[in-house]
């Protein structure tokens, strides 16, 4: 099978066409037009017509080269300069009438989860650094992903609003004033050094895993290439930095015959990384140069089968990345393991009647897990304490729709008497309205079967018996708040799936 | 013109950016143009032959002044007067080409009176004379004239009340003085009529009977001036600026663009006037000052005008003995019988050398990838097709078998706009996706690129060579060509496609070099690394063919290389501003040009390298236009066999001691001395050793048929 994405990048536009090849893929083409779209969004906010104009009409001779190859499928994504370009919408329909294209803008946090996945598929192999903790770094344009990995999964993220390319465009002004460019980047870059290392505060990393053109640049200047993968040690890089501080984009760009704007990019993925090494006292960098968010995709199409295992893995990074969280905030772990056993165990019964996906049972289970975390603000409203955490937070492998479905539910899951009527209305404009909802009374439901968060009915058993939903308990404890909490909540419930729960005790 | 380097050979340092280190371009052409006209004096060649070369002689001369002197014209117009590497300026050039091709074209005619004439009337093919034409033929030459010549003439007045005429360049006319009843002066114009042949061919008993039509519309001057008295006739010809001129930053489409400068290469502003000997003096300085051109650059010729046309001679049918022997491009045995012609490709890389070998062989390839339905993808450069081409009609036939066709036409290629163009517009009607090269570069690389979906996935194909896809030319020039599938050639021949429809900018090379990026690099790192080799105690050695050898970085270079004590053998057929012999900076090159049957045109490298040889082949001369102003390839040969094959290839161009010249060091080109018992010609040489090698593969194929084991 012939494959092909299209990734509209903030610097190139680039097309990559690939062929499977036993476990592995074959890059057949690799095209890059640079467009520099970056230069539009992140200075004037929004993409000019002409380049939209461009754009279209390179989408449409990449169209050519794909016919070329026959290929079979052909993906396009966009990343942050599109994302962030505030006239996106007129941007993708002016593409769409142009070229019949739809582009798929990734969400910042989807566009790091492929890169993830693609860096754990590379670096699985690497034992031997997989013993210590590991930092996943991942310095994109517009953004810089961290994500902490440990025994197999990645169990903690963070996403910083600034990229290579973003902060030079930020500071472009300010460079003709400064002697020392890389010193004002880090400047600016000290205020994410504390969060930082408050983030990494239980963490003992020793190496430091990442990706991009420009490490990849740097460790050619340390002499390494060719290969899968590159070790930088501290010590060489910080001998590197020390050379390139004092130097400014037009000295680089001349002295290694690069354009000024991937100097300016050089430059600030310069300061990023040395100021990650500080911060995380790591002592290796390792850098895959072959990775990148459309390889990732590539893989994705070509070996589904294959990258399965990642999704996989990618969904337990979830669950136990909501779970670190939820530590963070000292939530009550046995009270939120009941109401996630009880909700997954409601979920799977009542299949049938809710027709929802996997991903939604996933949505469920980090709700179950959070829905609470707001009390360490205020016992009061904590509700609402929990839908600003939650929707604050990052959650690996979760796109910020996503983790605004999770934290709606969270809002809700504890309202009294909670009518539809009112309900409906203050979703009124929630597209997931629907989905939330399903997934809200499957909450409530098991929240309140918990009510004493004393995991008071144990394992329970639950079946679905026309529109009975019976759920058995075997605890010899009494369970009369049990039975009030679910009554005040079952008409919600009754509202929604048209099913009435009921609380067996059978001893 | 001999400078001779200064006999001060104090061992100070040498400045190579001293002028008396390099030849003119111009003068140095000139040379070259010589070197043809010699094959036109060489009695060893066929009749025929010899008037062909002299006729080449003159259209060489043409474009050359078209494009090179009009280039110098106008320098001279602008008050430029910065040098160019030899130390000259416009003037001193202009000076010196007048002076050489004066002599050149004096050594022309004495070429055509003294020896090509007589020897062809003693072969019976004659040019008559006015006042040799009997009542027979001069009936036949009325009624030719009356019912084919006449209608289509048209004679252009000049007086005060009417500007001077556009004459087209490069065609000859008539001059015309005549007079009134009154007796007052004019003068009138008469444009030879291009679409006959110059020659006339009579029909007479014995041999062949040729009049020229100048003289035809001569002897019937009286029909087209009637009132008037003719008191003069004579030829003369324009040749004009021919270079055009196109913005292209501005240029909205370069289609309509060059089409439409192609009509100004009508009217571009004269250059040289050629005159017939025994014009008049009233008529001459009308033409002078009406055309304002230099003394320099007047020409008066004894007889026959624009050699050029000795062409239609030359191609007369029916004196086979009087032309080479025929030879017919040897199949590669590689290729020959079978029917997968990317099997044989996947199996190995192949080298054919034109003309020896067959060039149906590239055609056969891309008739295959128009019709194989496993081709998904064509894609193509295309620099001078030529008039007709069996190329085209397979690109559209793969457009019409819903393959996806990619041509990059080159619209600029001098000369052939009109044939690119008239191409260009009929690929895309066919439905191919048409690319008209970069702004500001000419696409001169020759790649083709088929890609295949096969079992195992998408494979590419790729041919590259060092001459154009040019049917006819072919058959007539020396090349190289070469076909691989192996991944790295397929991918850098894809990106640079991708470049050229403007998709993508230039990645990594992998294994080309490419101009104007890195080609020039890659060549100086080779040259080095034979300064290296020396330097650490091994021996340096460089052969270099190509068409012509202009860059001074490159000769810097290779007079480092010379210094250091690397060996240095140049072929280069025309163009060389590197000088041999001097003392202390060149001793170790040697400069030879080959002129013979076949226009020698392939551009190969080899760098010894200590013994691990480099070759490549390529697309692009040692000129800075290539290697700055044109999108070239450089191709690394590195299968062994191919490698040999071109090692073997170069020395038997280095032994040729019959038509190889050797560059002396007083700027000479001189025939190798040296007892000739045994004479080596190149051409031939090459032309026997293909028919020897498919008759072997033949001879082989046979015996292995008839070592079946035979059925009971």
């Amino acid at each position: 099978m012939v494959a092909g994405v299209i990734n509209i990048g903030t610097e190139n536009i680039s097309f990559d066409i690939a062929q499977n090849d036993q476990d592995d893929i074959d890059i057949i083409e690799s095209l890059d037009y640079p467009l520099f779209l970056g230069r539009d969004t992140f200075t004037t906010g929004r993409i000019s017509f002409e380049k939209v104009k461009i754009l279209s009409q390179k989408l449409l001779g990449f169209k050519r080269v794909a016919e070329e190859y026959g290929a079979n499928k052909l993906q396009i994504v966009g990343t942050t300069a599109l994302r962030e370009a505030e006239n996106l919408d007129f941007i993708l329909d002016q593409i769409e009438t142009r070229t019949g294209f739809t582009i798929d803008v990734l969400d910042d946090y989807e566009e790091k989860s492929h890169i993830y996945m693609e860096l754990i598929r590379n670096f699985e192999k690497y034992k031997k650094y997989k013993r210590d903790d590991v930092l996943f770094v991942y310095i994109g344009t517009g953004s810089m992903g961290l994500a902490t990995y440990s025994r197999g999964l990645i169990d903690s993220s963070q996403n910083i609003k600034i990229g290579s390319v973003k902060v030079s465009e930020m500071l472009r002004d300010l460079e003709e004033n400064t002697l020392h460019y890389s010193n004002l980047i880090r400047e600016y870059l000290n205020t994410f050094y504390q969060p930082i290392k408050v983030w990494l505060i239980n963490k003992k990393i020793k190496t430091f895993v990442t990706c991009g053109n420009e490490i990849e640049f740097l460790a050619g200047l340390l002499g390494k290439n060719e290969e899968e993968v590159l070790n930088i040690p501290q010590e060489e890089f910080d001998e590197l930095f020390q050379n390139l501080k004092s130097k400014n984009a037009t000295e680089l760009s001349r002295e290694y015959d690069i354009s000024e704007s991937k100097a300016n990019s050089l430059l600030s993925a310069l300061a990023f990384y040395r100021l990650l090494l500080e911060v995380s006292g790591a002592e290796n960098i390792l850098v895959f140069p072959k990775v990148n968010l459309s390889k990732s995709l590539l893989f994705q199409v070509l070996l589904s089968r294959k990258y399965r295992r990642f999704f996989n893995l990618l969904e337990k990074s979830t669950i136990i990345s909501s779970r670190n969280i939820g530590k963070r905030y000292f939530y009550e772990e046995t009270h939120s393991q009941t109401v996630e056993k009880y909700a997954m165990k409601l979920f799977d019964v009542l299949e049938p009647v809710h027709q929802l996906s996997k991903r939604h049972r996933l949505l469920l289970q980090v709700a179950a897990i959070l829905h609470d975390i707001g009390k360490y603000v205020n016992i009061k409203k904590h509700y609402l304490h929990s839908y600003n955490i939650i929707k604050g937070s990052e959650i690996i492998g979760l796109t910020s729709r996503e983790l605004d479905i999770v934290s709606r539910i969270a809002y809700f899951h504890s309202a009294q008497d909670l009518e539809i009527d009112d309900y409906s209305s203050q979703l009124e404009n929630t597209p997931d309205k629907i989905l939330i909802t399903k997934m809200l009374a499957i909450l409530r439901l098991a929240d309140a079967l918990d009510v004493a968060h004393e995991s008071k009915l144990g394992d329970i058993e639950v079946n679905l018996e026309g529109n009975h939903l019976i759920i058995t308990t075997h605890t010899p404890k009494e369970t009369l708040l049990e039975e009030w909490a679910l009554k005040r909540k079952d008409n919600f419930f009754l509202e929604v799936y048209g099913i009435l729960p009921e609380l067996l005790k059978k001893v | 013109m001999a400078k001779t380097s200064s006999s001060k050979t104090k061992e100070k340092k040498i400045d190579l950016n001293d002028y008396k280190y390099y030849n003119n371009r111009e003068l140095s052409w000139l040379d070259f143009n010589f070197r043809v006209l010699e094959e036109a004096y060489d009695r060893t060649n066929p009749l025929l032959e010899r008037v062909k070369f002299l006729s080449i002689t003159s259209s060489n001369l043409e474009e050359f002044f078209m494009i090179r002197v009009a280039g110098l014209e106008e320098q001279l117009q602008a008050g430029f007067s910065g040098m160019d590497i030899s130390g000259l300026t416009p003037r001193d050039q202009l000076m010196k080409i007048s002076q050489k091709t004066h002599r050149m074209v004096e050594m022309q005619y004495n070429c055509l009176e003294k020896e090509l004439l007589p020897s062809l009337e003693k072969e019976n093919i004659k040019v008559l004379k006015v006042n040799e034409v009997d009542e027979e033929k001069k009936e036949f030459l009325d009624n030719y004239f009356q019912t084919t010549v006449f209608p289509v003439v048209t004679p252009m007045a000049v007086d005060q009340s009417r500007p001077f005429p556009i004459l087209p360049g490069s065609g000859i006319n008539l001059g015309v003085e005549l007079e009134d009843e009154k007796r007052e002066k004019l003068f009138a114009f008469i444009p030879l009529p291009t679409i006959f042949p110059r020659f006339i061919n009579i029909p007479c008993a014995d041999g062949t009977c040729l009049f020229l039509t100048e003289d035809l519309l001569k002897m019937h001057s009286n029909l087209f001036f009637s009132g008037y008295k003719v008191i003069e006739i004579s030829e003369f010809r324009i040749t004009r600026d021919g270079d055009l001129s196109i913005d292209e930053d501005d240029a909205r489409d370069l289609l309509i663009e060059i089409e439409s400068s192609l009509k100004e290469r009508r009217t571009g502003f004269p250059v040289k006037l050629e005159i017939s000997q025994n014009m008049g003096k009233n008529l001459k300085d009308f033409l002078v000052n009406a055309l304002n051109i230099r003394n320099d650059n007047i020409y008066e010729i004894p007889h026959l005008l624009d050699l050029s046309s000795l062409m239609e001679i030359a191609n007369l049918k029916g004196y086979e003995h009087l032309k080479f022997e025929y030879y017919s491009p040897q199949p590669s045995p590689i290729f020959y019988g079978k029917e997968d012609i990317f099997k044989v490709i996947r199996e190995k890389d192949v080298l054919l050398h034109r003309p020896y070998e067959s060039f149906e062989h590239v055609i056969d390839f891309l008739r295959q990838a128009a019709e194989d339905p496993q081709v998904l993808a064509i894609k193509q450069t295309l620099y001078r097709v030529g008039k007709t081409s069996p190329i085209i009609d397979y690109l559209i036939k793969a457009a019409e078998n819903g393959k996806q066709v990619t041509v990059v036409v080159e619209v600029k290629a001098r000369f052939d706009e009109e044939n690119n163009i008239q191409w260009a517009k009929e690929l895309e009607k066919a439905g191919c996706h048409v690319v008209y090269g970069l702004v500001g570069l000419k696409v001169h690389a020759k790649l083709l690129l088929v890609v295949r979906r096969e079992e195992s996935g998408i494979r590419r194909y790729v041919h590259m060579s060092t001459g154009n896809y040019n049917y006819i030319t072919a058959r007539l020039y020396e090349d190289i060509d070469f076909f691989t599938c192996k991944e790295s050639y397929a991918q850098d021949v894809s990106a640079l496609f991708n470049i050229l429809t403007g998709y993508s900018k230039p990645p990594t090379w992998k294994k080309l070099g490419v101009a104007p990026t890195s080609l020039r690099e890659t060549f100086l790192r080779w040259i080095d690394n034979e300064i290296d080799v020396v330097k650490k105690g091994g021996k340096g050695k460089i052969i270099i063919k190509v068409n012509s050898l202009l860059d001074v970085s490159i000769i810097k270079a290779l007079y480092k290389a010379s210094m250091a004590g690397v060996k240095v053998d140049l072929i280069v057929r025309g163009i060389c501003a590197l000088k041999v012999g001097i003392k202390g900076v060149s001793e170790g090159i040697t400069v030879r040009s080959i002129v013979g049957r076949y226009l020698e045109h392939s551009r190969i490298y080899y760098f010894e390298n200590n013994g691990l040889p480099k070759l490549f082949i390529s697309s692009a001369d040692l000129m800075p236009r290539n290697l700055d102003r044109r999108v070239e390839s450089l191709i690394p040969i590195e299968q062994e066999d191919l490698k040999q094959r071109l090692i073997d290839v170069l020395n038997l161009y280095l032994k040729d001691n019959f038509k190889a010249r050797e560059l002396q060091p007083n700027g000479e080109y001189r025939k190798p001395t040296g007892k000739k018992s045994s004479l080596f010609i190149v051409q031939e040489e090459l032309m026997k050793e293909a028919k020897k090698r498919f008759r072997k593969f033949i001879k082989k194929q046979e015996v292995d048929k008839f070592n079946f084991p035979k059925l009971k």
